[in-house]
């Protein structure tokens, strides 16, 4: 089993990067699914887990949100930032789970 | 529940009306670093429901923060925690595309990427290509008043909107439809050109008709490297002075050509301001407007000068990879500087505009400030419009350097003003850039203009439940 502060240091570093230019969104299968709300969309998920990395954010949402997500990386393509935002979802699947 | 959110669910049904906490933190942000707050979502899907929910709010003296993607970077779109956030991204038909009459009628929430995905399959375009162009909506575009890499040919959102339906923050909660679809409209004041570029504070933009336009048919592309500024603007003034019909002119200072360079490692490099021209042309003509390109960037000095036939091969050879990289270029600098892992650059991406032919100056006078501030800058910009967009990065929550990024940001509007320019382009005032509207103003001793602008907001908005605090500077 991994180290859980390594790992929520890995995937912080990677989503901290995200300045909210959306650009990931038009892309996102789900993001349409869900009626265009932001938590299904990877803007949405990358935030909800710096929210619940930095401030211990957490409800019925966040779980939505990032279980929805398909790991498509159609999102991870289009970032700017050039934040692995598929791999950072999968990886904080591992981190809740463990 | 308040009683004001349980009458929003009554009005709207539960789907259309998001309460959660988590959710309404995402819908409280813009693409740099403000952040808000708001009772509650709502996501209209008609103009129906947008008529109601303003009728209730007037009512009820609750505010509206209208919102599409919010990819602002200017704070135009932030709610407080007096309103609600309403969210256009539900209202995305594309309800009619005429070829024949050149226009488009859209919802507010389509974005500029879909419309032109639409519009390609029979060689049109919607020429509004700002680099948000996969985020922006339409309803976003028209209340920003949105340029792009193609402003120096097709100028920016207030030349493209024919007509607009928008919902009034009054009383009856009065839908008006403005324009019309014809090119030609001289029906009295242009209610519609006030609207573009209002940023959400005097109406609700519920429908837009916009025109469009043929793309064309072959786009020439050339790029190269210049090792003095003076040489790149004598090509730039070579070009205009040529006939080209140009499309696309875009720059990037040695600096920052450096850093994108050393960081990205783009298929494309060279030593200088880097200089990228496209040109509007027809496929026979092609090769002989590349060749005329070509030596004219020779003419003026240009190294490592590359150049492509169509927009296919430029892409192919990586000719916009440094413009457009520019952003990415900054994050990855600012990583580099960042002291843990647990901290987060903002960037900031400045827009101002002067006369083209003052370009020198201005990039000169920004390279001046940002040593005075000691801000490492990247710069580059639409050098056909005049427009430049120094970028510059602060570590969250280094208040000293906040404090001194406000300050440079006047400087660089004082300086813009003394050029002949302007403090805002295409981002807009929002919550950022009041101050430079009062020097703006100030400097053409034009202040009037703002208390006649806070009349018309009047007029609008008697309770001013729209988006309040922004755009306009309080007396």
């Amino acid at each position: 089993m991994r180290d859980l502060t390594d790992l929520r240091r890995e995937i912080l570093r990677d989503v901290l990067k995200c300045s909210y230019c959306a650009m990931c969104e038009w892309v996102c299968p789900t993001l349409d699914v869900g009626n265009g709300n932001r938590i299904y969309g990877p803007r949405g998920r990358i935030n909800l887990i710096v929210s619940y990395f930095r401030e211990g954010s957490e409800n019925g949402v966040l779980k939505e949100s990032i279980y929805t997500c398909l790991i498509c990386m159609a999102c991870t393509q289009q970032c700017p930032a050039g934040i692995n935002i598929a791999e950072d979802i999968r990886k904080f699947r591992t981190f809740l789970t463990q | 529940m308040s009683d004001i959110l349980k009458d929003l669910v009554k009005i709207l049904g539960n789907d259309k009306v998001a309460v959660d906490p988590l959710t309404i933190k995402l819908y409280s942000k813009n693409a740099v670093y403000y952040e808000g707050n708001a009772l509650a979502v709502v996501f209209p899907e008609t103009t129906d429901d947008v008529r109601r929910v303003v009728k209730y709010a007037y009512q009820n003296n609750l505010k509206i923060y209208p919102q599409g993607s919010a990819s602002e970077i200017v704070g135009s779109t932030t709610p407080r925690k007096d309103g609600i956030v309403m969210n256009f991204m539900r209202m995305r038909k594309v309800k009619e595309v005429s070829y024949v009459d050149s226009y488009v009628v859209v919802e507010p929430g389509v974005r500029l990427i879909e419309l032109n995905n639409i519009l390609s399959r029979n060689g049109y375009m919607f020429p509004i290509d700002p680099a948000s162009v996969k985020s922006a909506t339409v309803g976003g575009a028209v209340n920003s008043g949105s340029g792009g890499m193609m402003g120096a040919k097709y100028g920016t959102m207030k030349d493209w909107v024919l007509g607009l339906e928008v919902v009034l923050p009054d009383e009856e909660a009065t839908v008006l439809k403005l324009g019309g679809k014809t090119t030609k409209n001289r029906e009295g004041y242009d209610l519609v050109r006030l609207i573009v570029g209002s940023e959400g504070t005097l109406a609700l933009v519920t429908e837009a008709i916009l025109r469009i336009t043929l793309a064309p048919e072959r786009v020439v592309t050339v790029t190269g490297f210049f090792r003095e500024l003076e040489d790149l603007m004598r090509c730039v003034v070579e070009i205009k002075k040529s006939k080209l019909d140009v499309l696309i002119m875009e720059f990037v200072d040695d600096v920052t050509a450096k850093i994108t360079i050393d960081t990205i490692k783009p298929k494309i490099a060279g030593e200088g301001h880097l200089l990228i021209t496209s040109v509007s042309t027809v496929d026979e003509a092609a090769s002989r407007v590349k060749d005329k390109l070509v030596d004219l960037y020779a003419g003026s000095g240009a190294t490592n000068v590359v150049a492509a036939e169509s927009m296919g091969e430029a892409e192919a050879l990586g000719i916009f990879e440094i413009r457009r990289n520019l952003y990415p270029a900054t994050i990855k600098m600012a990583s580099l500087s960042l002291r843990d892992d647990e901290e987060k650059p903002y960037i900031f991406v400045e827009d101002i505009s002067v006369p083209p032919s003052r370009l020198i100056e201005a990039v000169k006078r920004l390279r001046e400030i940002s040593e005075k501030y000691d801000f490492p800058m990247t710069l580059g910009g639409h050098v056909g419009d005049g427009n430049l967009h120094p970028v510059v990065w602060i570590r969250e929550g280094d208040k000293d350097k906040m404090e001194q990024f406000n300050n440079f940001v006047l400087d660089i509007m004082r300086m813009a003003i003394e050029l002949g320019g302007v403090i805002s382009s295409e981002h807009g005032v929002g919550k950022v850039k009041k101050d430079g509207l009062v020097l703006s103003f100030k400097a053409r001793n034009s202040i009037k203009a703002l208390s006649i602008m806070r009349q018309i907001k009047r007029i609008f908005d008697p309770k001013n439940i729209l988006n309040p605090d922004k755009m306009l500077p309080s007396v």
